[in-house]
């Protein structure tokens, strides 16, 4: 009896024992640093993609979507025998590069330090108002119907939105995309190799006498909240640039950041399938909009 | 292209609304604008805002002296967010001068509440956010609303 006991008690011990190194081993792997594949030099913003990228429309296919979108609402505010009309969108402006790392560029750095690059200004665009109904009709935000006609869910404009998703698989929502985004960039900050690259730029910094924790400190430093950069900010920035040159920091960042969003992405293989396809499939039924609209 | 005409006579010396603060969560945000508010589905203080800017710890929600940004993980911070432009996107972004993570709020879209973007690594998505940009054109970043 004792021996038949002792035997089960060990069986089980070992059992739970593999159980173990199994668990084990599996948050190992799935805490393990990804590998990274080959580092590319970053010289300008532009040279900053990354796999999520391909996962949001281009600038050329948002005008379409949009300016779709624009048609749809206006047969809408139409049907409710409105005179106004959302006007056609703008073209969405091209991308200048990525500015998810900070200052790049030792061009940009020596004219404007850390401000922001100077966009181009707005120019006064003349159009007509919608009076209180029609954007109420528009966006949806008052009465259910108007004249014994319902008013679609958010208006005339989330019922041209709704149209354009038809035949797009439910797949990753927006705030998952987001928190995805975000929790890589702060994996890829924390990762050891990222950490190693801040911290020979911290010692550059030093070296030159700016002392900062980390690009970020630099990067919101108050005193550069001014109208326009100071003598001191640019010489910070400039150093700040050519230290992340000499130590590789953004060149690191890139390629294990990388790593992380291809991990990311391919353990949700199925989801981010879904998405591109929906992506398609949006851009189609926009298409034909703007074709028969 | 946002109207700057129809615009200026109600933009203060700073380029911000005066609304008061006292119930101005509850006035619709008005067309062209971005409106920042401290608690979820646009409740609690506002900031009514035309211009892009480009650190939220230096801007204060109308008629207050509170910070759009008071540091990591305050419940002051922007909780839900709203763009009134009918023609720009805006990007939101993780640090100041419109660099770091980003995301993009589309053109008449919503954010009800950054807080339930929960990070397993600690945090909410609202805890960084510190700069705003309309038009932008360097986010790449994911499109809400």
């Amino acid at each position: 009896m004792k021996r038949v006991h002792a035997i089960w008690l060990i069986t089980a011990a070992v059992v739970a024992a593999a159980g173990t190194i199994t668990l084990v081993d599996r948050n190992q792997v799935a805490a393990a640093p990804p590998a990274v594949g080959e580092v590319r030099p970053v010289h300008a913003a532009k040279d900053i993609t990354l796999p999520l990228d391909r996962y949001q429309h281009s600038p050329a296919d948002l005008t379409t979507i949009d300016r779709a979108t624009a048609v749809l609402a206006r047969q809408c505010l139409n049907d409710f025998g409105q005179t106004w009309a959302p006007p056609d969108p703008p073209p969405v402006p091209a991308s200048t590069g990525s500015s998810r790392y900070g200052l790049i560029e030792h061009d940009q750095v020596a004219k404007s330090g850390y401000h922001p690059p100077e966009s181009a200004p707005q120019q006064p665009e003349d159009r007509p108002e919608p009076t209180p109904e029609a954007m109420m009709i528009y966006t949806g935000k008052g009465t259910t119907s108007i004249g014994g006609k319902r008013i679609p869910d958010g208006g005339c404009l989330g019922k041209a939105r709704r149209e354009l998703e038809r035949g797009v698989p439910a797949t990753i929502p927006a705030t998952e995309l987001i928190r995805l985004d975000q929790e890589m960039f702060e994996r890829a900050q924390q990762d050891d190799r990222v950490q190693q690259a801040m911290a020979n730029w911290r010692k550059c910094m030093a070296d030159s006498g700016y002392n900062y924790t980390d690009v970020w400190a630099a990067n919101n430093d108050i005193r550069w909240d001014s109208e326009t950069p100071t003598q001191v900010e640019i010489d910070t920035a400039k150093t700040d640039v050519t230290c992340r040159q000499r130590t590789k920091l953004v060149d690191t960042w890139l390629a294990v950041e990388t790593a992380y969003q291809r991990r990311a992405i391919t353990e949700r293989a199925a989801q981010f399938d879904a998405l591109d396809r929906g992506m398609q499939v949006r851009l189609d039924n926009a298409t034909k909009v703007l074709a028969t609209g | 292209m946002r109207k700057i005409a129809s615009v200026l006579a109600a933009v203060g010396v700073a380029g911000v609304s005066l609304v008061a603060a006292e119930g101005a969560a509850n006035a619709a945000c008005r067309a062209d604008y971005a409106c920042m508010y401290s608690a979820s589905n646009y409740t609690g203080l506002k900031r009514e805002d035309f211009s892009s800017r480009t650190n939220w710890g230096q801007i204060t929600y109308n008629g207050s002296s509170v910070a759009l940004y008071r540091g990591d993980g305050s419940q002051l911070n922007v909780s839900s967010m709203q763009n009134r432009d009918p023609n720009s996107y805006i990007a939101v972004y993780y640090n100041s001068g419109h660099r770091g993570a980003c995301f993009r709020i589309r053109p008449n879209g919503n954010v009800p509440n950054f807080q339930t973007i929960r990070l397993s690594i600690g945090g909410d998505a609202n805890d960084r956010m510190n700069s705003h940009k309309f038009n932008p054109t360097n986010c790449t970043g994911t499109i809400y609303g």
